[in-house]
């Protein structure tokens, strides 16, 4: 048998941050009790089944087609996908099946050093369902009980071209998408509170091969970690399946993260069978060239555009970009600081050395974090007019971190300004070459090393708050009179 | 053939002058069609689906689709386009009001039988 | 004073001057309502909900306000929600179903001063109007309680209230005026806000007003008309003064021009009750101020097949909401979708079943195209047909129903595709034009209706032809037997 080949496609729902549901005025927030933000129309109440489109999600919709290359339809039409389950409460859900707002884009990854284009199939606006609770989990619960408080909320849903070769492509597509999306300001893409949903079509086919290999669709898998592995786990499974003469089922499959493998889902109700029309309640809008020229227009910079922007306005090695461009927030934190301090590679240094260091042991993002883009550069300003030692910078910087305060006033309050005077250091640097003959011998003699232990004695005196280098250079100056 | 009956006559239909059509509609398509509206419909009622389906089915097949090519479908009884409306919050309804119709919940929420069939 | 004798638009300008009179309303409605029982014309019926209408009423006037429908008395059709009291729609799936919020134009018509009296009763969900699907019982036809009556009419010819709103999805609010004598107006689509109207099918959808006179019909659209940001199809156009508009001469404009459908004697399932009332109408017209000459419409005879396929597929997705869950009659089912299909099976009426099913069917991958999609463009040419005639004329005219009331009993099909009450009314429904009924006589004294189409947004055309044959044709009401007999709700 031929070496096989991995082919993956990705859709991907994402829900929008818009104050409301996309057909009515019921909070869209995460996280209140169930059943409390629901009304008529997100229940579906008899006569109540009156959808109002909401402006901000039809903009945030299209401005993600328009940020992944899609085409724009002309027209903004509805459709109702009409099936029976518990999560929909009209007993169907109004999305686009016949005009997608967005169609034929592509996003590209760097995939092993490459630049590589993935596909967009298509981008669609479409309502979320409710949520189901199990007593237990689904396949024994006796009964569950139903949430409606997510049915309405508005979702993207973005379908990608079979374009993906391995687990790491899908896991790389998937994180340019959020980074995108992120940068938009359009979700806030968590895939742990399912802001983010990621289903995957996974097949094999032997290398060369045009066609399609019997594909599995997988579903469940809530983390980018997950998504990985689950792919990984199919792929492997459908490739020993073929390599033993069987062959793959197109089935629905569920990953399981806990036994970190993948389960067919027999149950009926997975095979739908939808009908779709158009919602006669939803006459279609029109898309005016105008109106899109300024969605275009509001479109920021997008992390490819700015990563490469980093590197060349800036200087930056392309690893550096590539971490300072990841979000939206960390690439203007990056900037603001240069604006008040602009060397950009103490900055880099800075932000991803010991910055992102401290957000990554709190388990913060730098949205939360308490240092300002001008505090921490009036500590650089402080650490390159040699004030403060580095290393006072670095103590410095985690009481920042932790309190939030000005470096200014951290500096005083600990008394930590570095004695760069040189009539002040003179006297203590006598009275340690006095102290410690031995070192004194030994420098002469011509181990040059024992000046550090010398350096130190004179920190060790002055508690840290003397400048190192000046104390070199005095110490070294008295050494060799 | 013209006012020949032949035998299986359900599922044959004269239409205008054009002599007998064949049509496809089976008593399955009724059955399946009824399951797809969550309706358990019975024999009789089965039966008279399958005849008055037959008898508007044939009726649209002797209305010429080729006159029609050229003719947009209307999907809407609007004459207008849509329109949108702010994002702005509206009160949901009282937790209540919610569950007040409701055939079985408990403090919060809407109960349903298991969802996986045994 | 007689309260549902009065036209609306006398009584309430007696009832402004003096709010007392309001007074005796909800005895005496006691007193009415318990003797129409047998004719099964109200689901819901409470006195105490009257007794506090009225006095929220008579507080307004006595601060002062200006009531244009002051004591005007309405009976809705049960598909209309009103919060706190029981909405079924005629049907087991809403049997004890209390909607929290109340339709808008019921509210429009509070707004102004109108009494809601009860609910009516109906086919059930509003659809058609063969009279055998109601869960509480056919209403009876007040002229003849053999025959069937349709929505709210009923109460309006029965004279137990002013004004009725039934929907109109096929033609059933306008079939049911016409089987029952009086006017019933369906507004262009979008007039009227749809929001607490439960409904089978969106496209097509109005709610319709009914009435024994057209000056009250005037009032209750003058009520009830406007844009309502809660419903997306609903109209933006501004709303004209119809009072007004009705009332103004036609300077320079000549008598009002009416197209006559071509053929229209030549429809299969016509009664010859029908054929005659229309045709002496037909010949009266001239003398009534209306211009008529035939024209052939060759796509009018297809709408009720394109109706029957696309309100089917509408009430397979639109009634798909009755599951069960949030509200309505549920049956035990040992799984989700077994409870669904328990639920349904039991909750809906055979002939809704049925109709459902034949949406699913028609709406299945296999006939998509060649009959829904096809209905859908059949739609378009019976609009374009009906619009360019109206560009050359004011009106279409045709009969309202090929027939008379149905008898109740008569041993006939459950249903029928297409239905052939729906042959001259789907038209406007389809084109989402403004259409009107008419109450004519036949010649063994059965209420016959003749309709007119008009131009979108045009409702006035309607209402002025009505007004014109009305001062030809005084109204007549029966006064049929049914005082003797029983009491009234569910």
């Amino acid at each position: 048998m031929n070496e096989l080949e991995t082919v993956v496609g990705l859709e991907v729902h994402v829900e929008l941050l818009t104050q409301t549901k996309l057909f009515c005025g019921c909070s869209a927030a995460f996280g209140a009790e169930p059943n409390t933000q629901v009304c008529a129309v997100c229940l579906g109440l008899p006569g109540e089944t009156l959808p109002r489109l909401n402006q901000q999600a039809l903009e945030f919709a299209i401005k993600a087609a328009l940020a992944l290359n899609c085409s724009i339809a002309g027209e903004v039409s509805f459709d109702r996908k009409n099936y029976f389950y518990a999560d929909l409460p009209k007993g169907y859900q109004i999305s686009q099946f016949f005009q997608p707002i967005g169609t034929r884009g592509y996003v590209e990854i760097q995939s092993a050093g490459e630049i590589k284009p993935i596909g967009i199939h298509q981008l669609h606006l479409e309502e979320d369902t409710g949520k189901l609770l199990h007593v237990g989990d689904i396949l024994s619960s006796p009964f569950s009980r139903v949430d409606f408080n997510r049915a309405g909320v508005p979702l993207i849903e973005i379908v990608s071209e079979p374009d993906l070769r391995s687990a790491e492509e899908a896991r790389l597509f998937l994180q340019k998408l959020r980074s995108i999306l992120r940068y938009l300001d359009v979700s806030d893409c968590k895939m742990e509170e399912g802001s983010m949903r990621c289903d995957a079509n996974v097949s094999v086919r032997p290398r060369g091969s045009s066609a399609l290999g019997k594909k599995t669709e997988l579903k469940n898998m809530n983390s980018f970690r997950s998504v990985y592995k689950g792919i990984e786990y199919e792929v492997q499974r459908q490739s020993r399946l073929l390599q033993e003469g069987g062959e793959v089922l197109p089935e629905t499959r569920h990953w399981d993260e806990g036994a970190e493998l993948t389960r067919a889902m027999r149950s009926k109700f997975l095979s739908a069978n939808y009908r779709c029309f158009p919602d006669p309640n939803l006459p279609p809008l029109l898309t005016s060239r105008e109106r899109l020229n300024a969605l275009q227009e509001a479109i920021p910079e997008l992390p490819d555009a700015r990563l490469e922007r980093f590197v060349r306005e800036y200087s930056l090695p392309r690893y550096d970009a590539e971490i300072l461009t990841a979000t939206r927030e960390l690439a203007d934190f990056y900037e603001n600081t240069l604006a008040v301090f602009p060397v950009p590679k103490a900055v880099s240094n800075w932000t991803m050395g010991e910055l992102l260091g401290l957000l990554n042991e709190a388990g913060q993002e730098i949205g939360t974090c308490k240092i300002t883009p001008t505090d921490l550069g009036e500590l650089l300003k402080m650490v390159q007019e040699e004030m403060i030692s580095r290393n006072m910078g670095k103590a410095v910087l985690e009481e920042m971190f932790a309190s939030g305060e000005k470096p200014g006033v951290i500096v005083e309050k600990k008394g930590l300004v570095q004695i760069s005077d040189e009539g002040a250091l003179a006297e203590i640097i006598a009275r340690v070459i006095d102290q410690n003959p031995k070192s004194v011998e030994d420098y002469r003699g011509g181990k040059k090393k024992a000046v550090g232990f010398l350096v130190g004695q004179v920190m060790k005196e002055t508690r840290g708050k003397a400048n190192p280098q000046l104390v070199n250079e005095m110490l070294k100056k008295q050494l060799e009179v | 053939m013209e006012g020949l009956c032949p035998a299986g006559v359900e599922n044959l239909y004269n239409t205008r002058g054009k002599g007998w059509v064949v049509l496809k509609l089976t008593a399955e398509e009724i059955v399946k069609a009824a399951g797809e509206g969550r309706v358990n419909l019975t024999a009789a009622e089965e039966a008279e689906v399958q005849h008055q389906s037959l008898n508007i089915l044939a009726l649209l097949d002797a209305v010429p689709g080729e006159s029609l090519n050229e003719i947009p479908a209307a999907c809407y009884g609007h004459k207008q386009p849509g329109s949108t409306r702010q994002d702005t919050r509206e009160p949901s309804l009282p937790l209540a009001a919610v569950l007040h119709n409701a055939a079985d919940t408990d403090d919060y929420c809407f109960h349903v039988p298991r969802i996986v069939e045994s | 004073m007689n309260y549902p004798d009065t036209p609306a638009h006398q009584l309430a300008a007696r009832v402004q001057e003096k709010p007392d009179l309001l007074d005796q309303m909800p005895g005496d409605y006691a007193v009415l309502c318990s003797k129409s029982q047998n004719l099964q014309i109200f689901i819901s019926f409470e006195p105490q909900a009257i007794f506090q209408e009225v006095s929220t009423i008579k507080q307004r006037l006595l601060a002062g306000k200006s009531l244009p429908l002051a004591g005007a008395t309405v009976a809705l059709g049960d598909n209309f929600c009103t919060a706190g009291l029981v909405t079924t729609c005629a049907s087991r799936m809403l049997s004890s179903y209390e909607p929290p919020l109340t339709a808008r134009a019921v509210d429009a018509l509070r707004v102004q001063g109108s009494v809601i009296i009860g609910k009516a009763n109906m086919e059930e969900f509003g659809l058609g109007s063969t009279g055998n699907s109601s869960h509480y019982g056919a209403a009876k036809n007040p002229w003849d309680p053999d025959r069937t009556a349709g929505c709210g009419a009923a109460a309006a010819a029965a004279t137990l209230v002013s004004l009725a709103l039934g929907t109109d999805s096929c033609g059933e609010a306008r079939q049911a005026a016409s089987y029952c004598g009086v006017l019933a107006l369906k507004p262009s689509y979008g007039r009227i806000s749809r929001r607490g109207v439960i409904e089978y099918a969106p496209s097509l959808t109005q709610p319709g007003l009914m009435a024994r006179n057209t000056r009250d019909l005037v009032l209750a659209l003058e009520a009830t008309a406007g844009e309502d940001p809660g419903d997306p199809t609903s109209l933006k156009l501004l709303v004209p003064g119809y009072f007004s508009r009705v009332h103004e001469g036609r300077k320079g404009k000549g008598p009002l021009k009416v197209a006559l459908l071509e053929d229209w004697d030549a429809v299969p399932t016509l009664e010859t009750e029908v054929r005659e009332a229309f045709q002496a109408q037909l010949d009266d017209l001239p003398k009534a101020g209306l211009e008529v000459e035939a024209v052939s419409l060759p796509s009018f005879q297809e709408s009720s097949l394109a109706a029957a396929v696309i309100s089917a597929v509408e009430a397979f997705s639109n009634l798909a909401n009755y599951d069960g869950v949030r509200f309505g009659y549920r049956a035990e089912g040992p799984s989700l979708q077994e409870m669904y299909t328990a639920t349904r099976t039991s909750g809906f009426s055979s002939k809704l079943k049925q109709f459902i099913t034949f949406g699913a069917l028609v709406s299945s991958e296999k006939y998509y195209t060649s009959y829904f999609v096809k209905s859908q463009k059949m739609r378009t040419r019976i609009a374009r047909e009906l619009e360019s005639c109206l560009e050359e004329y004011d009106l279409v005219l045709t009969p309202t129903v090929p027939f008379t009331a149905p008898r109740l009993e008569r041993p006939r099909v459950a249903w029928q595709l297409p239905d052939p009450a729906h042959f001259f009314t789907a038209a406007a429904n389809l084109s989402g034009l403004p259409a009107l009924t008419f109450p004519l006589l036949s010649p063994s004294g059965l209420p016959v209706g003749l309709q007119f189409i008009a131009r979108f947004g045009d409702e006035a055309a309607l209402l002025k032809a009505a007004l014109l044959l009305e001062k030809k044709n005084p109204l007549q009401f029966p006064q049929p037997g049914f005082k003797d007999q029983g009491g009234c709700g569910r």
